[in-house]
């Protein structure tokens, strides 16, 4: 049988062919394209953040929380800022209304506690009050701010005030105690120094003791405040014023003992007591005082305790003689004051009675007149030329009526600056009167002027000389001008032409020399000494006043200081004539004799003016020359291998042997005076209280 | 570039946030076509299943047709009778047996075209989701920098 073939295939299905996944790069892009913007803006708004941050910085810096008159005002912040920008400049502004309202209330606690100075509660309440009227018209925003601050402040301060014013009562305690001390210690002084006794048990010793104890006190309930020196200091001081105060008490009773009141020795003896006195002080021990000393001390209440250490140590002992010196000092300045105001009494006296006082005495005359100064006698002169009481008619006669040396102050007067400032306060015709009175004196005899140089130099005497020439002839202008011209004229670069043009020319059409000008303005026998020192003035007295008034000026003034003398050698005319140098008959006598009895020890027979004669030794000015002796033919007269001097020093030794016998007249009219003194004293203790006859 | 530099710091807040909403809804918009795709291919699928359940079954009745056809083939040639119940039970056995491989059969093509009908639907639900987000994603920048700005102006 046939066999039916079917074909073998092989089965084949359509299947799923899976799940190709789409690309995301697409869903990438766009979110990186997401993420770029989204970075992009918040840089952006950082970079916003920043610049709108400092914007509220800038805002809140420009913000002014007060107006002009620092009162706060509360506003808003400026419109058109942003929130950050708000943020940030809230709290600084915050801060500055902060700061403000503390400023504000640390303002006013400063005047309450001045209206409530140790009354903490007063200030708490008055604080308070204002605190809460504060916060009524604060902002609401710091209306708490205002309330914290005020609290802080008000607690502060009423914490200050209740610690200074327990502070300043405890300073008050330790003032008042301080003071007490102090006060205690001066009234001891005081009580010391009115006489108290000074011995131990004495009532000033017990008050020194008490003094002590109080310093204790204070040391004990106040040594807190007190630096570490300080307690030694107060202790220091109080001795050194109980000690003081004791070696002034017997300073003042040594100085009245009776034998210490000789009007002429007794101060120099005190003065040396109360130098051994210091000496015990300084050196703490009395070993070295003399037994007679040593008895003065006693008696003046001194005793050996005042030196010893339970009273001073060693330091306070010489300040103590310190202070010692100090009196001696004193004490020696007043009798030196006793002693010149004694001298200037005598010199009145000497004066009133025609005599000659030395330049020194004058200078003390005068200064105890009180003219002290050029300006000082100058204000008062218009009293003394018109003499109001008898004082100044006694100044007047000492000036216009004497020939002794002039005392500085009178001299000064007519030195150059002093009469260019007088020109100025136009006292200068009046000093020029006074030169005028002091130094020209008519001649007895009637015969003319003669002049008195009275110490004045010859330089002053040739500018006096000048200036009254001026004043009496060409015055054309002030004394002011006068001065300033011939400031000027020394100064003048044109001074030479100037001369020359006043000198003029000589017949012979040459020019003369001012050396010619002074031969011919000279007497003929004028020497070559005297035209060498006129040759110093004449170019200004040409300058100032012309050849005409420089002639009549240096004629007048060549007689004034250069006199003829019949005792200079070879008869010439000289500064130092002793015609010119002693003025005074008396004194011209003296000169004659002190020079003759010098003559009489030569090796021959000499006389005076006849064949002995005098050479000036120019050194020694011509106020009081001294001179050679030379014979006819100049040559020097010897005594053995010694040439012969002589000189004005008998005249100044006369005129102090004078002095001396009126000084030693007052001396004893002073201890007269003190005889009658000590006896009206005894009357008065033993109640007579008569005078003594 | 250089006029972009020189903007203000707002201006170029509002273009980044300008940028950033277009990126958003760019990156969507890709996202949800992607996933189109991905459902357009489920769906492919599915039918590629159901076309492959019919061939499958086509080939099964092919089967028993063959089968059954021989089968009467044979008995024809045994001179068996159409009521011979032997034949008549086997081929009723195999009838049987190809009802119960059919329904397995469609049972699972069912369960396979189902879910991949599902995973196509999900990748297009992905898809308007993802769009969906970049729309809220672009409002949120939008707001974002509205209150940026606020803060700086």
């Amino acid at each position: 049988m046939a066999e039916i073939k079917r074909l073998q295939s092989q089965q084949v299905f359509n299947k799923p062919i899976g799940i190709v996944q789409p690309s995301t790069s697409a869903v990438e892009a766009g979110r990186n394209l997401e993420r770029l913007g989204s970075q992009m803006m918040q840089r952006a708004f950082e970079a916003e953040v920043d610049v709108q941050k400092q914007k509220g910085i800038d805002a809140a810096r420009g913000f002014a929380a007060t107006n002009t008159d620092q009162e706060i005002v509360y506003r808003k912040l400026p419109q058109g800022l942003s929130k950050i920008a708000q943020r940030e400049a809230q709290p600084i502004i915050d801060k500055k209304y902060s700061a403000a309202l503390l400023s504000d209330m640390k303002a006013e606690a400063k005047k309450l506690r001045a209206d409530f100075d140790k009354d903490p509660d007063g200030f708490d309440n008055a604080f308070s009050a204002y605190v809460k009227k504060t916060a009524e018209l604060t902002d609401p925003r710091y209306k708490a701010i205002a309330i914290d601050v005020g609290a802080e402040i008000a607690g502060q301060n009423t914490a200050d005030i209740y610690a200074d014013k327990a502070e300043a009562d405890d300073a008050q305690d330790y003032k008042n105690m301080f003071d007490a001390i102090t006060s205690s210690g001066q009234d001891l002084e005081a009580f010391i120094g009115a006489g108290a006794p000074i011995h131990d048990g004495s009532v000033a010793h017990a008050k020194f003791m008490n003094t002590m104890r109080e310093i204790d006190e204070l040391v004990d309930l106040h040594g807190d405040r007190m630096s570490v020196t300080q307690e030694r200091n107060m202790r220091t001081n109080l001795k050194r014023q109980y000690g003081g105060a004791m070696a002034s008490s017997v300073v003042a009773k040594l100085q009245a003992l009776p034998e210490f009141q000789d009007p002429a020795f007794g101060a120099d003896m005190a003065a040396n007591v109360i130098n051994a006195l210091e000496q015990v002080y300084r050196s703490g021990s009395i070993d070295a005082i003399e037994p007679a000393v040593m008895k003065h001390l006693t008696d003046a209440g001194f005793s050996e305790r005042m030196i010893s250490g339970d009273v001073f140590d060693s330091e306070s002992r010489r300040v103590i003689a310190g202070d010692i010196s100090v009196m001696e000092n004193n004490f020696q300045e007043r009798l030196t004051a006793t002693k010149s105001a004694n001298q200037a009494g005598v010199t009145m006296r000497t004066l009133s009675e025609g005599g000659v006082a030395s330049q020194d005495h004058m200078n003390n005359l005068f200064d105890n007149l009180g003219y002290n100064s050029v300006e000082s006698l100058m204000n008062d002169l218009p009293n003394i030329l018109n003499p109001a009481n008898k004082e100044t008619q006694g100044i007047r006669n000492i000036l216009l009526h004497n020939n002794s040396d002039l005392p500085d102050v009178v001299r000064n007067i007519f030195t150059t600056d002093n009469l260019q400032r007088l020109a100025n306060n136009g006292q200068l015709p009046l000093a020029m009167d006074l030169f005028q009175q002091t130094t020209k004196r008519l001649n007895v005899d009637g015969s003319g002027v003669n002049t008195v140089q009275r110490g004045i130099s010859n330089d002053v005497m040739a500018e006096m000389a000048s200036l009254n020439a001026y004043r009496n002839g060409v015055k054309d202008a002030s004394f002011v001008e006068y001065f300033q011209r011939k400031g000027e004229l020394k100064r003048d670069p044109q001074r030479k032409e100037m001369l020359n043009s006043y000198l003029g020319s000589d017949g012979n059409n040459k020019q003369i020399t001012i050396g010619k000008f002074v031969d011919s303005a000279l007497p003929s026998d004028a020497t070559p000494e005297e035209k060498g020192y006129y040759l110093k003035y004449a170019e200004d007295l040409v300058l100032m006043h012309g050849t005409e008034k420089a002639t009549e000026i240096l004629e007048q003034s060549a007689n004034k200081v250069f006199v003829k003398s019949k005792f200079i050698s070879n008869n010439v005319r000289s500064r130092f004539a002793p015609e010119k140098a002693f003025p005074l008959r008396t004194d011209m006598d003296v000169f004659q004799v002190h020079t003759q009895s010098i003559l009489d020890t030569a090796d021959g027979d000499y006389k005076l003016g006849d064949n002995a004669f005098l050479i000036p030794d120019p050194r020694h000015g011509s106020v009081n020359p001294v001179y050679m002796l030379v014979d006819e033919n100049n040559m020097p007269i010897m005594s053995g291998s010694k040439p012969l001097l002589t000189s004005g020093q008998a005249v100044v030794e006369q005129r102090m042997k004078m002095n001396q016998k009126t000084s030693l007249e007052v001396r004893e009219q002073m201890r007269v005076e003190y005889q009658r003194r000590l006896q009206f004293g005894k009357q008065i203790d033993d109640g007579d209280f008569g005078f003594y006859p | 570039m250089l006029q972009f530099l020189a903007m203000s710091n707002p201006a170029l807040m509002i273009a980044g946030a300008g940028l950033s909403i277009y990126g958003s809804m760019q990156a969507g918009k890709a996202e949800q076509q992607r996933q189109r795709s991905i459902a357009a291919q489920q769906e492919q699928n599915a039918k590629f299943e159901q076309l492959s359940a019919m061939q499958a079954h086509n080939e099964r009745q092919d089967r028993l047709a063959t089968l059954i056809g021989m089968n009467e083939t044979s008995r024809a040639v045994n001179n068996r009778g159409s009521n011979d119940r032997s034949i008549a039970a086997l081929t009723k056995a195999e009838r049987k047996k190809s009802a119960t491989v059919d329904g397995r059969a469609r049972t699972q093509s069912m369960l396979t075209i189902s879910r991949t009908k599902f995973a196509a639907a999900d990748a297009r639900a992905s898809g308007n989701q993802a769009m969906r987000s970049a729309l809220f994603q672009s409002v949120n920048t939008g707001i974002q920098a509205y209150d940026r700005i606020s803060q700086v102006s």
